[in-house]
């Protein structure tokens, strides 16, 4: 059989440090939005790590770089801003990206704070790639506040070199076919894992762009640079076979819950949704491969008390029918010992 | 309302029994095909008839 074409995106957050930082002052109340002036994040000056560690756009216009000195930015922008980088809030911010995307995908690698790849493969459905990835773009920026650029393709080097065409809060692809019109241009050191030692090398070979390195002869490359060369060579003609590294959390616990109308308190709707939260929670519970031995139910009633019963089943299992049958026992316990009217308006409240 | 279950355990830990049920397994049985029919066609291409309606009620949290 033929393997399935891969589905990958990858995801980096715009000047990461900067907009985190940005965030954080707004929501402490700061009216100035750091992104919006001339500012940078910087290390600390005192301990001889100053030098920019991200900057807004007004600064780069003023020719100020990444990892260049503070002293050095200064003088090229004389109003520049420095904001000390806070890297707990950094890894929060980065936390909640993270979250997001599982919602799209099981295997996400983090391939650091501010990226991450996706393989949507297998959690497509009958969705296309491209309008998760605008779907993606879309909710980071208007739930966590922050805008990401999102690379789609068919491997990881294709994603990843497509995330970095234009900036910011833009999707790019990079499908096969795009390669010569958007890669093969552009200059070799800006072909990924190309080692600041090799370009000189290139050059000398009169390969200046992506494309040139490409229409170099295979074994030839791998005479010259060995492994290394290999790998060059397959990167400029968009061939990745690596797969994306998640590591698999496995949960201690899966759950899911709902918001009732308030009309609702016949047992037989109740037991409806039940049916419809267990088919989901025993669908997550299958995903993972994993057996459950206690299913629990949560109410709460209209004067926000929760209460909740559980139960150990006979044995491990992960069947919709088993689990929804305990469930819809617990469902009856419940549903005798409180009188009942006083169920409807449950709220709903966050599990797993 | 809210359902979870607790008490995880992988599925290749669990011992055998040297009874196997062989409702357990045509359960596992169905419980596959609507897995694979969920994730090829999506989540709601597939349900079980009695839950029909629900949706109609309550909105779910996406997975």
């Amino acid at each position: 059989m033929e393997k399935k074409q891969r589905q990958i995106l990858h995801i980096d957050v715009n000047n990461a440090f900067l907009s985190w930082t940005a965030i954080d002052r707004l929501e402490q109340g700061e009216k100035v939005d750091i992104r919006e002036i001339e500012a940078v994040i910087g290390g600390d000056e005192t301990k001889r790590s100053g030098i920019v560690l991200a900057k807004s756009m007004k600064a780069k216009a003023k020719g100020v770089h990444t990892a260049e000195t503070l002293y050095q930015a200064r003088i090229k922008c004389p109003n520049l801003q420095v904001f000390k980088g806070d890297y707990k809030s950094y890894r929060k911010h980065s936390n909640d990206l993270y979250k997001l995307l599982l919602q799209y995908t099981d295997k996400i690698e983090r391939f650091s704070i501010d990226e991450c790849f996706l393989d949507m493969t297998d959690f497509l459905g009958n969705s296309k790639l491209i309008d998760k990835a605008y779907e993606i773009s879309r909710r980071v920026k208007n739930e966590l506040g922050f805008t990401v650029n999102v690379g789609v393709a068919h491997n990881k080097l294709l994603a990843k070199m497509a995330s970095d065409f234009t900036k910011p809060d833009k999707v790019h692809t990079l499908f096969e076919e795009e390669i010569p019109r958007k890669m093969w241009p552009l200059p070799v050191s800006e072909l990924f894992m190309l080692g600041k030692k090799t370009i000189p090398k290139l050059q000398k070979m009169r390969i200046k762009t992506i494309g040139d390195l490409a229409k170099q002869d295979k074994n030839e490359m791998i005479k010259r640079f060995g492994k290394h060369g290999l790998m060059m060579w397959d990167y400029s003609n968009g061939i990745d076979n690596s797969e994306v590294n998640y590591i698999e959390e496995k949960p201690k616990g899966i759950g899911n819950s709902v918001t009732l109308p308030m009309d609702i308190c016949d047992k037989e709707k109740l037991e409806e949704i039940l049916l419809m939260l267990a088919e989901q929670v025993a669908y997550r519970l299958r995903r993972y491969d994993m057996y459950a031995n206690v299913v629990n139910v949560q109410l709460r009633t209209k004067e926000f008390k929760d209460f909740s019963h559980q139960k150990k089943m006979l044995k491990a299992n992960s069947n919709t029918k088993d689990i929804y049958a305990t469930a819809k026992q617990l469902l009856e316990e419940m549903y005798k010992k409180r009188n009942f009217y006083t169920l409807s308006g449950i709220k709903s409240r966050q599990f797993g | 309302m809210g359902l979870r279950v607790d008490n995880l355990v992988e599925k290749n830990e669990i011992q055998l029994s040297f009874f196997t049920d062989e409702d357990d397994k045509k359960q596992e049985k169905v419980d596959k095909v609507v897995d694979q029919l969920k994730q090829k066609y999506g989540y709601g291409s597939i349900t079980r008839a009695g839950n029909l309606h629900s949706s109609e009620i309550v909105k779910l949290k996406e997975l």
